[in-house]
């Protein structure tokens, strides 16, 4: 009896909002297409990463490996752009190469952490979703290690091949993320580069 | 009196958000509504940052102290009493399959699962997962709302905190009467903060060592993993499409490569 006022007023907001939403999923699906070329190469690549992660070889030769398999398959130099936002149009190339030097380092132990997490667990493509020709996310499951973990890949066409540019974690986008930290670090401290450069070289991502 | 209350929340959260939110997502083009509140947010921030270095040695003493089967039944039994209002979010955003197997696996947990302290319901095809009014309103449309960061609970929207001030009250735990009910709250609100702290610290401590604003790093995570928790993790369409272009490679830093055909355009349309 106490509720009743609760499911009118819910009814009505579901009524008012359901027909909007309706109307934006709509021409969604008709723009839904796979890409069968950057889910195999994420299914062979990504599969290789965990098989990197997990050899049993000494931690120095293992990270050494992992950064050549890095600098092969994500497009580094595209993602320092991307993640300096409003601000790869204003700084120097002389600031544009300290920083990519910076984030070249500090990315690669951060891949290495959130990918070591799965670490001996299987990977399998399940999916793939255009943006637009040579962009596109690919959706993968990785298994093995208690609940199956979605996963998805972010890739570009580079040349002839395709490069992995974000991932997705637990609905998190990672370059997304490091772009917004990123951006409101330069913002507050009024554009110095040398600021954010500093505290990439002394973060310690692993 | 509370059927009152719930009703203008309700009212509150349906127009007055939706608004403000969908204005924003244009603004932003992206997973970020807007912060009009950051020098407020970053206050609290600070200040739950000092409240938590005291709070947290208590939290690794009970990471430590307390046998890992243990925590894992403190973590079961409070998971399980949110299955009454998991169940009635369920149901609001009709969703009847989902809505039996939170109803199936709170009855098997609470009775063989001894007060929902074990974990049955997993192993019987009854897997847990979470839903809450705040994620009904936006299944139904209702943007975010600004963010907010709030002392002791963190970070939220004003959509998620309305949403969690409708659970509390319309939980059956809190509104029946029964004996022990101001024991079981206690206990419950007590041992949910412990609970979650825990649970919580690898990513804290995953942001302290990468974030260069963590402020800003949590308030991406929170918002990301939201969205993503009202509308699925899988990639549909529509988050596809809302993603920020990346643009060419800048060709001054590897010469050897082309730079792509598509050219930069200016960041699509939110899908909404």
């Amino acid at each position: 009896m106490t509720f009743k006022p609760f499911f009118v007023a819910l009814a009505l907001s579901a009524a008012a909002a359901a027909p909007i939403s309706l109307l934006a999923a709509t021409p969604a699906f008709a723009q839904a297409e796979r890409d069968a070329s950057a889910e195999g190469f994420v299914q062979t690549q990504a599969s290789r990463a965990l098989q990197i992660l997990s050899s049993g070889e000494n931690t120095a030769q293992k990270k050494a490996d992992f950064r050549a398999f890095v600098d092969q398959v994500a497009d580094v130099p595209r993602i320092s752009g991307f993640v300096l936002g409003k601000y790869r149009r204003t700084i120097t190339p002389g600031q544009y190469a300290d920083f990519s030097d910076a984030f070249r380092g500090y990315a690669n132990g951060v891949y290495e952490s959130r990918l070591g997490q799965y670490r001996g667990q299987g990977l399998k493509v399940t999916g793939s979703i255009v943006r637009k020709p040579g962009d596109v996310v690919v959706s993968s499951q990785v298994t093995g290690g208690g609940k199956p973990a979605n996963v998805q890949w972010r890739v570009v066409r580079a040349g002839s091949g395709w490069r992995v540019v974000d991932v997705n974690v637990a609905g998190v986008w990672l370059a997304l993320t490091q772009q917004q930290d990123f951006v409101s670090t330069l913002d507050n401290n009024r554009g110095d580069i040398g600021v954010l450069i500093g505290q990439l070289r002394t973060q310690t991502p692993h | 009196m509370r059927a009152s209350i719930l009703a203008l929340t309700l009212a509150m959260s349906a127009s007055a958000l939706g608004g403000v939110a969908q204005a924003q997502a244009v603004a932003t083009g992206a997973a970020v509504p807007g912060d009009p509140w950051e020098g407020a947010n970053r206050a609290f921030y600070r200040f739950n940052q000092g409240l938590d270095r005291l709070v947290r040695p208590g939290v690794v003493f009970y990471h430590h102290a307390v046998p890992t089967p243990a925590r894992n039944g403190v973590h079961n039994a409070l998971t399980n009493l949110t299955g009454p209002i998991v169940f009635i979010n369920d149901m609001l955003q009709l969703r009847p399959k989902r809505a039996a197997v939170t109803l199936g696996r709170f009855v098997v947990n609470s009775t063989v699962g001894v007060g929902g302290f074990g974990e049955v319901g997993e192993g019987v095809g009854l897997p847990y997962h979470g839903a809450d009014f705040g994620q009904t309103l936006g299944r139904y449309g209702v943007g975010t709302g600004p963010y907010l960061y709030l002392p002791l609970l963190g970070p939220t929207t004003l959509r998620d905190i309305a949403g969690r001030g409708v659970d509390t009250v319309a939980d059956p735990f809190n509104v029946v009467n029964y004996e022990g009910r101001a024991a079981l709250g206690y206990a419950r609100a007590i041992g949910g903060a412990v609970d979650a702290r825990d649970r919580v610290d690898p990513i804290l401590k995953d942001i302290d060592r990468t974030a260069t604003d963590p402020y800003v790093t949590t308030r991406s995570l929170y918002l990301q993993n939201r969205a993503a928790f009202v509308n699925g993790d899988a990639a549909t369409s529509d988050s596809v499409q809302a993603l920020p272009d990346f643009g060419p490679e800048p060709a001054a830093q590897s010469p050897q490569r082309p730079v792509p055909p598509s050219s930069p355009s200016p960041q699509d349309p939110p899908a909404r």
